[in-house]
């Protein structure tokens, strides 16, 4: 692996740590701008440094990317774009190598097993290096207006006169009720979202756009559940079996709904697509813990010393509980999700 | 909570947010009432119903305390039919760490309305037991305690 590192220039590697520490000491950052960055970081790497076949280019992003997201394990968008980025060098040099379109659908492919051409990474191809640049331009285009393409399916999934419940801050939300209300009424009734208070955020900025907006407590939720047409929430990472890995408080809004048979929908972008499982009930192993100031302040005085109090940042929400996905791609049954994976990460690329 | 741990009971402190996190190690679930109806559905305050559906969720036992003097004959199935609003301020003044709130000025902006349900409404299917001064009883048996209250 040093070896590996070794071929990244002195500037590249200032800008990796310096990326790195800017998201360790920022606590909210939203995954978009982690996923820009990481894009261009991915395209300095490959412009920058001297590879001579897409083996070695391979073996320097993973490096890059197990170095990123081990630093930051919580982030999971930079390892889901470094695997993207991946999946681009390896179908290109597959494609050079190849002199035809590899397409992995191509059921004769599949049938007969021919996997000779995308092993071969080794031999080196003159316009790998230009080829593989574009792609990542097109990547890079893509993440930017990932929020678009997802506020216009708004007008499909949202009819006029409905009560829609969401929780939280998500921009990708944020802007597909906006993109909606141009067109139709309905009323949002937004979940506070106690400690960090988000919702009234969302609330407020729904409300200045003009939007019908009712503000409520987290702990109304389920009251309010019997009023509402469709739950409409954002994520912060979308797991391999269809799960979520939400703000805390998804999973009791998720039950509710389920409860009163209220279809929940999903908003997110591909790039929050993760390739990783994780155990449903040890939400231990993948929630972050941040200071219980927000939920005991410290003025509360004496008591302090005798009571613990824990304050999760993460909920996992399982597949069951969600109706629909709305990527930028399109929308998508939960249990579609790992073909998507299949066909946006190399299965050798899983584990960085 | 305070008065728990004045009698030496060691105590956690969480948010209904983290009723996910906290649930999987959760034996038991004790709640509290303001009024049993008769066609066992518990009035309680809001957010009560919120813990009992993830704790059953998570099969813990819900268990509810409550007077015999709370049991009332009316029926209710929703939350909104008969409830009070409280004081909306207390959503817009609330905010940690002494910030100021994200919901300053929120009376000018005419499209948001500000709601702080006081009671909620639980369902039966998340309730265990009820446990009242004459014994435990199930929550559907609550007209027959009126029924033996009014004949006495």
């Amino acid at each position: 692996m040093s070896d590996a590192r070794q071929h990244l220039t002195d500037d590249l590697t200032d800008r990796i740590e310096s990326f790195i520490s800017s998201r360790q000491q920022k606590r909210l950052c939203s995954s978009y701008d982690v996923a820009h960055q990481t894009v261009d970081l991915a395209r300095r790497i490959i412009s920058q440094t001297r590879w001579s076949s897409a083996c070695e280019l391979v073996e320097t992003l993973r490096t890059v990317g197990r170095w990123m997201s081990s630093a930051i394990p919580s982030e999971t968008a930079m390892g889901n774009v470094m695997r993207r980025v991946l999946k681009i060098v390896r179908d290109e040099a597959a494609v050079s190598s190849d002199g035809k379109q590899n397409d992995p659908d191509d059921l004769h492919r599949m049938l007969t097993a021919q996997r000779a051409s995308s092993d071969d990474l080794t031999v080196a191809h003159p316009n790998l290096k230009g080829a593989i640049i574009e792609s990542i331009h097109e990547l890079m285009e893509e993440i930017e207006i990932s929020g678009h393409n997802i506020s216009i399916q708004s007008l499909e999934h949202i009819h006029a006169n409905e009560v829609v419940m969401t929780c939280g801050h998500s921009r990708t939300v944020e802007a597909f009720l906006k993109a909606a209300a141009r067109k139709r009424k309905f009323h949002v009734i937004v979940a506070e979202s106690a400690p960090s208070y988000q919702g009234q955020k969302m609330g407020k900025s729904l409300a200045e756009a003009g939007i019908e907006t009712t503000l409520i407590t987290d702990s109304a939720v389920f009251a309010m559940m019997s009023r509402v047409n469709k739950v409409i929430i954002g994520t912060h990472t979308v797991l391999a079996d269809g799960g979520l890995k939400a703000l805390n408080g998804a999973h009791a809004l998720a039950l509710a709904a389920h409860h009163h048979s209220v279809p929940v929908v999903v908003c997110a972008a591909l790039f929050k697509l993760s390739p990783q499982f994780h155990c449903a009930y040890d939400q231990d192993t993948f929630n972050k813990i941040v200071g219980p100031h927000d939920v005991l302040p410290f003025a509360e005085g004496g008591v302090l010393s005798d009571v613990q109090v824990q304050n999760p940042v993460f909920d996992y929400v399982p597949p069951d509980l969600v109706t629909l996905f709305i990527f930028n791609t399109g929308g998508n049954a939960p249990s579609y999700v790992y073909r998507l994976l299949s066909e946006f990460y190399h299965p050798d690329d899983h584990d960085l | 909570m305070r008065r728990l741990v004045q009698h030496g009971i060691p105590c956690s402190y969480v948010l209904l947010n983290a009723l996910s996190y906290v649930m999987k190690e959760v034996s038991k679930v004790f709640l509290g009432a303001h009024a049993l109806l008769a066609n066992g559905y518990v009035m309680s305050r809001v957010g009560t119903s919120l813990v009992a559906l993830v704790a059953s969720s998570y099969n813990v036992p819900v268990l509810f305390c409550c007077e015999t003097y709370k049991c009332c004959d009316r029926v209710q199935t929703d939350s909104f039919v008969f409830n009070e609003l409280g004081d909306p301020e207390d959503l817009a003044s609330a905010q940690s760490n002494g910030a100021c709130s994200k919901l300053e000025g929120w009376r000018d902006i005419q499209q948001l309305n500000v709601l702080n349900l006081v009671y909620d409404l639980t369902p039966p299917d998340f309730i265990t037991m009820v446990i009242t001064e004459v014994g435990m009883i199930p929550c559907s048996s609550v007209p027959v305690v009126l029924r033996v209250i009014h004949s006495v």
